[in-house]
């Protein structure tokens, strides 16, 4: 995420979702810094867009906010927790509205670079694919070298493990069928 | 349609395995840029395990997999724990095998 997002955002926070009570401003605005990779990370999980965190955090901030207002005494763990599910939940139903399974790239796309390409080809596909890999998506692919299940992975990501695997094959079969229609491969290594 | 789903499991499974065998390739080769200091033997021995105890999005994990020589010894830490996974499985079934014999030959005896 560009810096100037990230300001804009931290400003937003501070300004539009204020209790009107300093501590309580303070909880919610660490709570919220908190909470902004999984924002992120639900975005790209259950909505394939990256962007769209802005909307999952500032649903969940407006929550807590009321939240933090009616019990002023509560720790700020409990808040990132709160918002943290709110902002899950809010995702997976924004993904259930957008019509479950947003296609993107095919499974022929898969298949395609697993027979069709001679070695030389297969391996600047791959060069060209996993230097294009989002973060999360190159985190997930890093955690399943290292030999965790897709289980162990979302666990720690505090997510569904079907949710985490449908994303990261998404993002490739995204990438993969874009990289078969452009042509634009690299020079083999 | 189950039997599309699988279908389409299994090449994502296939699919998976080789992308994972062009990124080591990648790290060995010294293309992948690490970010901080190597880990200690232990950690990697944890990790080579795949204990439940690490936390998976510490910069420690992240840099053994893209450091050429924490991966080059965790493939090793790796390998090693497989045969001593194997060696155990070997002398659990000797020793299955061994039981029932005894147990076999005292009931006969008897």
């Amino acid at each position: 995420m560009p810096p100037t997002d990230r300001v804009r955002q931290e400003l937003r926070w501070s300004s539009v979702y204020s209790t009107g009570n300093a501590a309580s401003d303070e909880k919610l605005e660490a709570a919220c810094k908190a909470s902004w990779s999984y924002a992120s990370l639900c975005a790209w999980t259950y909505l394939n867009d990256i962007d769209t965190a802005h909307d999952l955090i500032d649903h969940a901030i407006e929550n807590a906010s009321r939240y933090i207002s009616r019990h002023p005494e509560r720790s700020v763990d409990k808040l990132t927790a709160r918002i943290k599910s709110v902002i899950r939940r809010r995702a997976k139903q924004l993904a259930a509205k957008t019509g479950r399974e947003l296609s993107s790239g095919l499974l022929v796309d898969l298949e395609h670079f697993l027979i069709a390409p001679p070695v030389a080809e297969q391996r600047a596909y791959a060069n060209e694919l996993l230097d294009r890999l989002s973060p999360f998506a190159l985190s997930v692919l890093k955690w399943r070298w290292v030999g965790y299940s897709w289980r162990e992975i979302a666990k720690q990501l505090k997510m569904d493990h079907t949710a985490v695997r449908r994303a990261y094959f998404r993002e490739i079969e995204s990438l993969l069928h874009n990289l078969s229609r452009s042509g634009d491969l690299l020079e083999c290594d | 349609m189950r039997l599309s789903w699988r279908q389409s499991s299994r090449s994502q499974d296939r699919f998976e395995k080789e992308i994972a065998q062009h990124y080591q390739r990648r790290v060995l080769a010294g293309v992948v840029v690490s970010t901080g200091p190597c880990p200690d033997e232990d950690f990697l021995r944890l990790l080579a395990k795949r204990s439940k105890r690490l936390e998976l999005t510490g910069p420690k994990v992240d840099h053994a997999a893209s450091c050429p020589l924490c991966m080059k010894r965790l493939l090793a830490l790796r390998q090693e724990y497989h045969q001593r996974c194997r060696m155990w499985i070997v002398a659990g079934m000797i020793a299955g095998i061994l039981l029932v014999g005894v147990a076999a030959l005292v009931i006969i005896w008897h």
